[in-house]
């Protein structure tokens, strides 16, 4: 990531005149000296694009349901209604924000809190680009997991803190269903890690473009779409993919807010804009589960070679460091977290899909998957993987 | 390690801690104790042993902890139903052992050889220990460690959770 905003204070120095003479060593000392300075500016790239993308979600969402129900859905605010989710918004922020009188104030107010900051950091492990990454860590999907994994505290606690029927029992419910999901999930994963036989969600990427599946002259560059994790894992990824959708509550395991049985369920006593928080962090938790997913499982930043287009142009030019920004760097990254959005967005869009299409679980076919069924077929796999493994190592 | 992350996550191990014990309101101690899990694997993580670091929350901040919250949840537990401790007896025998603890750590920790061998320079510890280099906190490092040199007293572990697993669905399950 360092190298992204790379420049040369001598070569800057000796053209330039004036005020930018004095700007260009300043800009090398903060941008090549402090290199977590660009970690802090993808950060908040990525920290302000989930919002955004949050609220074109929420349009698809409305819209989508609305196709395919057969209505129109809201098209009144800006072009097709795109601008609904900031009318929303503000409406989220004037509306008055009522503090029921028997809440745990404190509990009560870290709860939205949680749920919206616990999905953002989770974005800062996936790598979005071959440069393009806030956090390349040793053990990153331990990492993924292991933030993520205390997402349940802001459901559990929202209910517990409302010390009211109907939120109690969602927070025990979604307790209940993510401390589930949880083990099938990080078990689904863990063949992927297996074979890779590394815990970095990089390595996971790059071995899906690395050409292991060839099928020869008889697949040509569909081979390419094979060597995906999900057509060498199947089983894991389609486990990863319920667990997935347990996890964030979506339908069909939105349990925890079941309006016919539960109001609202945990966020039933929540107003304003700390609602707002809870929507953010649910579709901001299912952006993360879709990352993950392209990460693991459809080969995240590549694209059956797409994602070297630029390769020649970054050996002849990359190292062109005249300028502040190295725009060849600058321009590749961008490519890459292109077309990992551009899989993600896809993903999420299966999510709604999903939603509008099936009808929702009852709790105790819910628990009944998630143990009976799953779990063991997580294990299972997992140990036919570990097999498969060692006899081809 | 960095003074920051040691004075950073010195404060909330410690910190937590203190508020876990001293609170009345039993989810209030739960949510401190993840404090303190944090602070800790902050300091792992200060000490280059990230695996240990993302475990300690992965297991105990994520897991462990949400089975706590939700046992608490469901009895509903409140601050005039907990046992109250502040009687002379238990404030001496709580003193007491956690005396016998402090002292039972610092003779572990200047007996052995690591304090003596100068606290935490290379050199002297790789002397003091006999190894080419120092084990590595990485994913890698102990996993070699954890298969290969202690395989058995990680297997024997497993096999006690293993039983403690069982014992539990045995006691739960009205019928088996």
């Amino acid at each position: 990531m360092a190298h992204l905003l790379a420049l040369s204070a001598a070569d800057a120095y000796d053209r330039a005149e004036g005020f930018w003479a004095s700007l260009y060593p300043w800009l090398h000392k903060v941008f090549v000296e402090n290199a977590w300075l660009t970690a802090v500016l993808l950060v908040l790239v990525v920290g302000l694009t989930a919002p955004l993308l949050v609220s074109l979600l929420v349009w698809c969402e409305r819209r989508g349901s609305a196709l395919i129900q057969d209505r129109l859905g809201p098209n009144r605010v800006g072009p097709l209604g795109l601008f609904q989710s900031f009318a929303d918004l503000g409406k989220f922020l004037v509306k008055e924000d009522v503090t029921p009188d028997h809440v745990n104030k404190p509990l009560f107010l870290l709860a939205p809190c949680i749920a919206v900051a616990i999905p953002l950091v989770v974005l800062a492990f996936i790598p979005y680009g071959r440069n393009v990454w806030i956090a390349d860590v040793d053990a990153g999907i331990l990492a993924c997991f292991a933030i993520s994994s205390m997402h349940v505290y802001a459901v559990a606690l929202g209910g517990w803190s409302s010390n009211s029927k109907f939120p109690l029992l969602g927070a025990v419910r979604a307790s209940a269903q993510m401390i589930s999901y949880e083990i099938a999930l990080g078990l689904s994963a863990l063949a992927v890690f297996l074979v890779v036989g590394s815990l970095r969600l990089q390595d996971v990427v790059l071995m899906q473009a690395d050409g292991w599946v060839t099928g020869g002259e008889y697949l040509g560059a569909w081979s390419k779409l094979l060597d995906w994790n999900m057509f060498k894992q199947p089983v894991g990824a389609i486990i990863f993919l319920i667990a997935g959708f347990a996890e964030t509550n979506r339908h069909p395991f939105d349990m925890p807010e079941a309006e016919s049985e539960l109001a609202a369920g945990y966020h039933t006593e929540y107003s304003s804009f700390k609602f707002a928080l809870f929507f953010l962090g649910e579709y901001a938790a299912m952006i993360v589960i879709s990352a993950l997913f392209v990460t693991l499982y459809m080969g995240g930043w590549t694209l059956f070679g797409l994602e070297n287009a630029l390769d020649g142009w970054v050996a002849s030019y990359g190292a062109d460091n005249t300028g502040w920004i190295n725009w060849v760097a600058v321009a590749e990254g961008g490519l890459h977290a292109s077309i990992f959005s551009v899989k993600t967005m896809a993903m999420l869009l299966f999510f709604i899909w999903v939603r509008w299409t099936l009808p929702r679980f009852r709790y105790d076919q819910l628990m009944r998957l998630g143990w009976v069924r799953l779990f063991p077929l997580s294990l299972a796999w997992l140990v036919v993987v570990a097999v498969a493994t060692g006899l081809l190592r | 390690m960095d003074p920051w992350t040691f004075w950073l996550g010195g404060a909330l191990a410690l910190g937590g801690g203190l508020l876990t014990v001293t609170r009345r309101n039993a989810v209030a101690s739960v949510m401190w104790l993840i404090v303190a899990f944090v602070g800790m694997s902050t300091l792992f993580l200060g000490m280059d042993a990230g695996f240990i670091g993302v475990i300690q929350v992965l297991v105990y901040a994520g897991a462990i902890m949400v089975l706590f919250l939700f046992v608490i949840m469901l009895l509903n537990l409140t601050p005039s139903g907990l046992l109250r401790i502040d009687r002379p007896r238990w404030t001496t025998l709580g003193l007491a052992s956690a005396a016998a603890f402090v002292a039972l750590i610092l003779a572990i920790v200047t007996g052995g050889e690591l304090w003596t061998a100068g606290g935490g320079d290379e050199e002297a510890i790789l002397q003091a220990t006999g190894r080419d280099t120092l084990i590595e906190g990485g994913v890698l490092d102990v996993a070699d460690q954890l298969f290969n040199a202690h395989v058995l007293p990680f297997e024997v572990a497993s096999v006690l959770l293993l039983v403690a697993v069982v014992g539990a669905v045995a006691l739960t399950k009205r019928k088996l």
